[in-house]
């Protein structure tokens, strides 16, 4: 049992810096689970807290059923990949992987064996005996992994692993992080910033902001249902568009600065007619406006860019201060700049967030 | 400007280059040159008559006038002893200062940077009152023995090591110190199984200075020894000199002697030594 | 790793130092100020702090009193001190500043070249004191063989060693000794600075002399600033090189060539007044913590007002 629990953790450094307020999930055995959020949130410090690298000032962490609390490091049945994968210089590959067994006494046959097993399955057993220094980025990175799977932990703690290397290996570490998952089947934590890898990855994804939890589900639920206006606009590129409004009366609609009038499919029972709400959808889903279209907006292009498979037009409606983003197949339509357009607001993709940021629920 | 430029002045900046390399090495050759001479020769100032052979006996001789053998033996032990100890305490201490946060740190770090505003010598007679009451009061002699000398040499120049250690230190990922601890080690074993091998450069350069610093120490191995099993070359420089008189030759030959070992030390550490001050410098 | 607890680790790891550093830095400098409260002579000594207290009667003596015998030779000790100290601490940065962007290129020997530069630091200073003391005599010295016989600089040989020309006779091997390792460090500082700087500068026309005193200059100003006060801080101790230059070791160096640390060690031997040498030895100390204060208070005001 490796699951991970958080029971009301928090942490500060001081009293009035808070860094981590009433985190409360648990974390099942064998899911690969993704801490995403911007520069500072937290979701590094937890990690760290973890891995027993950080005090845990309230709350409890249990790992494998076990409170960890105050557990020593190397005894809680972790391993952690650090961003800079923090090989030791002076030792060989051979030896960066075997650290910690020897640390724990295991016998020379066994430190060789599961050594070996591991540069197998990352296929670095041709760099055993060389010094990171003569090492790629890339190679270095596997090493990082592969220190960290020879001690056969019941929790892999991941640190933005990906972020030192260029984008297309990137890409390629990602896919083989996947089939490392299915292949070991061990509890993963992943701690990143770029939501594109949180969605490729997770199997849930834990949102952070500002130390708090904001949202805690697979990447579609927070992709389709996101819980507040900070997880809407973080998940999903081009950002999601927002819209400005007040909530009509009678109606889950928002009634726009020029008296547009825009429905969405959303409860808005527990919301106020005359309150600031917020419309937001996705690029994917505004499309070009025909005759039968009555939630509608009239906008001109001002910028248009071909990606191949894509093209993405920005578009200024009178009244809204941030252009829209349009995303529309690659060949769908000839657009360009200055063309006069109405743009379409198809009710079922239109989400309605209330003034405190906060999501009505959507309805299928 | 035109390739043909570029090539003169860059002729032109070596030649430069080369002239202040031999300029600045003249007086040490002319040391050296005057080692070797006849010392009529040198009170003549004729050294540079190369007909004449070289006086290799100019060594013998001071080697014989001066008790030259003991001055060097006791500096050799003090100087290498005080450096081991230097080296390992400035280490330790850099590194609690480098990467730890407790009470008392800052205090710490402030009372290093004013011992050296208020060098040793400054007050010179407490401590060798100091050296002398812990002699007759507790029975351990200070004055006139090694570890009396050894004890103040690492007392001095440990402060001024920790700054150059902490430096490096520094510069250190935390990440290579928490993968450790994630590993299994101590704080303790990581400190020692995985900083200290990385910071080796570092520790070789620190522990030259200072045994470039203890080498050339001569006030207090002046006032602190009186017999010859405990004086240092400096000591033994100063004592004799007035019986070398004219003879330059001769003392020219105990000044060479005195160099040749913190040459060699610099020589065989350069490369660690020149990328450590670089290093601890531009910090400031 | 974070402590939890209170956690002794850091504690143990200074303790060596720390102890240290009370014993032969703090223990001295308490009794120091106290001795100079005392009446301490070749008489008392023997009571050693337990001697008359005279309060502030040494300080009295030092600074007011002109015919004690710690003030012969104090006044000129002070003025060459402090002319010495200006003269080597700026010509040591000056040269080695200038000889690190002489080196500040690529070329065939570049290690080699900055290896050798920096032997003169390498030679120990009572060698220096003694090779140079040789290289200033009058009549098989060196220097004036170079000068006078070979570059018919001078028509006559010069004492280099009495009179004010051993004010220069002091200074000049300092300097030799100093500018070495002011070079590897303004060299360090060099080249971090970005070559990039540079290239936009000559793409704007300006010239190289104007690059060094635009970009380069203010650019090393805090380092320039914080070697000076080493410098300074270095040079004002100065000892070893009069010692061994001078009578054979152990002469006088004359009016010109007097400094600080060796009058008040001499005088103090020779006339046992440790009570009034303790006191100077206290104003000394004052007056440098009061420059290394003013020193940094007003380097970082500079700092901050430039952001």
């Amino acid at each position: 049992m490796a699951s991970v629990s958080f029971k009301n953790i928090s942490k500060k450094y001081s009293e009035d810096v808070s860094v981590i307020k009433g985190v409360d999930f648990t974390i099942e055995d064998g899911e690969f689970v993704v801490f995403v959020g911007p520069s500072g949130c937290g979701k590094s410090t937890l990690l760290r807290m973890v891995a027993g690298l950080e005090d845990i000032t309230g709350g409890e962490i249990h790992i494998g059923g076990e409170l960890a609390n105050d557990v020593h490091a190397s005894q809680r049945g972790i391993a952690m990949v650090f961003q800079s994968y923090a090989l030791y210089p002076h030792m060989s590959v051979r030896q960066n992987m075997g650290f910690a067994l020897k640390m724990a006494g295991r016998p020379k046959a066994e430190i060789e064996e599961r050594v070996g097993k591991a540069a197998d399955i990352l296929q670095i057993s041709h760099l055993l005996d060389r010094k990171p220094k003569a090492l790629s980025g890339g190679q270095r990175q596997r090493v990082a992994i592969g220190r960290a799977i020879v001690r056969q932990p019941k929790v892999f703690l991941f640190d933005e692993p990906l972020s030192n290397l260029d984008a297309s290996l990137r890409q390629n570490m990602r896919v083989e992080l996947s089939k490392l998952h299915r292949e070991l089947g061990t509890t993963m934590i992943y701690v990143t910033h770029d939501q594109v890898e949180a969605m490729t990855l997770a199997d849930r994804i834990v949102v952070f902001n500002g130390g708090v939890v904001q949202q805690v589900g697979s990447p579609l639920e927070l992709y389709d249902r996101p819980a507040n206006l900070f997880v809407a606009g973080f998940l999903g590129a081009p950002k999601m568009n927002f819209l400005q409004g007040k909530l009509a009366s009678g109606s889950a609609a928002i009634t726009l600065p020029g008296d547009e009038h825009l429905p969405a499919a959303a409860d808005v029972a527990r919301g106020t007619a005359g309150r600031d709400v917020t419309l937001g959808i996705r690029p994917e889903h505004l499309r070009l406006a025909e005759e039968s279209d009555a939630a509608a907006l009239q906008a001109r292009v001002t910028l248009v860019e071909h990606l191949g498979d894509q093209m993405l037009a920005y578009l200024k409606v009178a009244g809204i201060a941030e252009d829209l983003c349009m995303k529309l197949p690659g060949h769908a339509v000839k657009l360009s700049y200055g063309d006069q357009v109405r743009v379409a607001f198809p009710p079922q993709q239109c989400l309605l967030f209330d003034h405190a940021g906060d999501a009505f629920p959507r309805i299928q | 400007m035109s390739k043909k430029t570029n090539a003169r002045n860059a002729a032109l900046l070596n030649l430069l280059t080369w002239a202040l390399v031999v300029l600045t090495l003249l007086p040490i050759l002319w040391m050296v040159l005057s080692s070797l001479r006849n010392y009529s020769d040198v009170a003549n100032g004729n050294q540079l008559d190369f007909s004449e052979p070289l006086q290799w006996q100019n060594y013998r001789d001071m080697w014989i006038n001066v008790d030259f053998f003991n001055f060097f033996k006791n500096s050799l032990i003090i100087c290498s002893i005080s450096t081991l100890f230097a080296t390992i305490s400035a280490t330790c201490a850099a590194y609690a200062l480098a990467r730890f946060r407790f009470r008392g740190s800052s205090s710490v770090s402030v009372g290093i940077s004013v011992t050296q505003v208020i060098p040793g010598m400054l007050f010179f007679l407490p401590l060798y009152m100091l050296y002398r009451n812990i002699g007759e009061s507790w029975g351990m002699p200070m004055l006139d023995t090694y570890h009396g000398l050894i004890f103040l040499y690492v007392a001095l120049f440990t402060p001024a090591s920790i700054w150059i250690m902490r430096g490096f230190f520094v510069s250190i990922p935390r990440e290579l110190e928490d993968a450790a601890v994630i590993d299994g080690c101590s704080r303790f074993g990581a400190f020692v199984r995985i900083v200290l091998p990385i910071s080796a450069p570092g520790i070789i350069a620190t522990a030259t200075f200072i045994f470039l610093l203890a080498w050339d120490e001569l006030f207090f191995a002046w006032t602190l020894t009186s017999s010859s099993s405990v004086q240092t070359i400096p000591v033994g420089i100063r004592l004799f000199i007035g019986q070398f008189q004219q003879r330059y030759d001769l003392m020219m030959a105990a000044a060479t002697v005195s160099t040749v070992p913190v040459l060699a030390a610099f020589f065989a550490c350069q490369r660690f030594f020149v990328k450590g001050l670089s290093a601890g410098a531009v910090k400031g | 790793m974070r402590a939890r607890k209170f956690d002794v680790f850091p504690y143990l790891l200074l303790l060596p130092a720390v102890l240290m550093m009370l014993a032969v830095n703090l223990t001295p400098i308490v009794q120091g100020l106290y001795m100079s409260l005392l009446k301490l002579n070749q008489y008392t000594l023997s009571q050693y702090l337990d001697a008359p207290f005279i309060g502030l009667e040494n300080y009295r003596r030092v600074l007011l009193e002109s015919h004690s015998p710690i003030r012969a030779g104090l006044g000129f000790a002070i003025r060459n001190t402090a002319l010495y100290t200006l003269v080597v601490s700026v010509l040591a940065i000056v040269i080695g500043l200038g000889v690190a962007v002489l080196l500040n290129r690529d070329f065939r020997g570049k290690g080699l070249a900055r290896t050798l530069l920096l032997l003169p630091w390498v030679v120990p200073s009572y060698v220096v004191g003694t090779l140079w003391g040789f290289m200033w005599q009058r009549d098989v010295g060196i220097v004036n063989t170079v000068l006078v016989d070979w570059l018919h600089l001078l028509d006559e040989r010069p004492f280099w060693l009495l009179g004010s020309n051993s004010f220069w006779a002091i200074v000049i091997p300092t300097v030799w000794r100093a500018w070495p390792v002011m070079m590897l460090i303004f060299l360090a500082a060099l080249q971090a600075i970005p070559e990039d700087q540079y290239e936009a500068a000559t793409l704007d026309g300006v010239s190289k002399w104007k690059q060094f005193l635009h970009i380069t200059l203010p650019t090393l100003k805090p380092v320039i600033v914080i070697q000076f006060m080493f410098q300074v801080i270095d040079n004002v101790y100065s000892y070893n090189i009069v010692s061994m230059m001078f009578g054979n070791g152990a002469g006088h160096p004359g009016e010109w060539a007097d400094l600080l640390m060796p009058l008040l060690t001499r005088q103090s031997f020779s006339y046992w007044l440790f009570g009034q040498g303790a006191a100077v030895s206290f104003v000394m100390m004052v007056l440098m913590l009061l420059f290394v204060g003013i020193w940094m208070a007003s380097f970082k005001r500079s700092m901050i007002s430039e952001e």
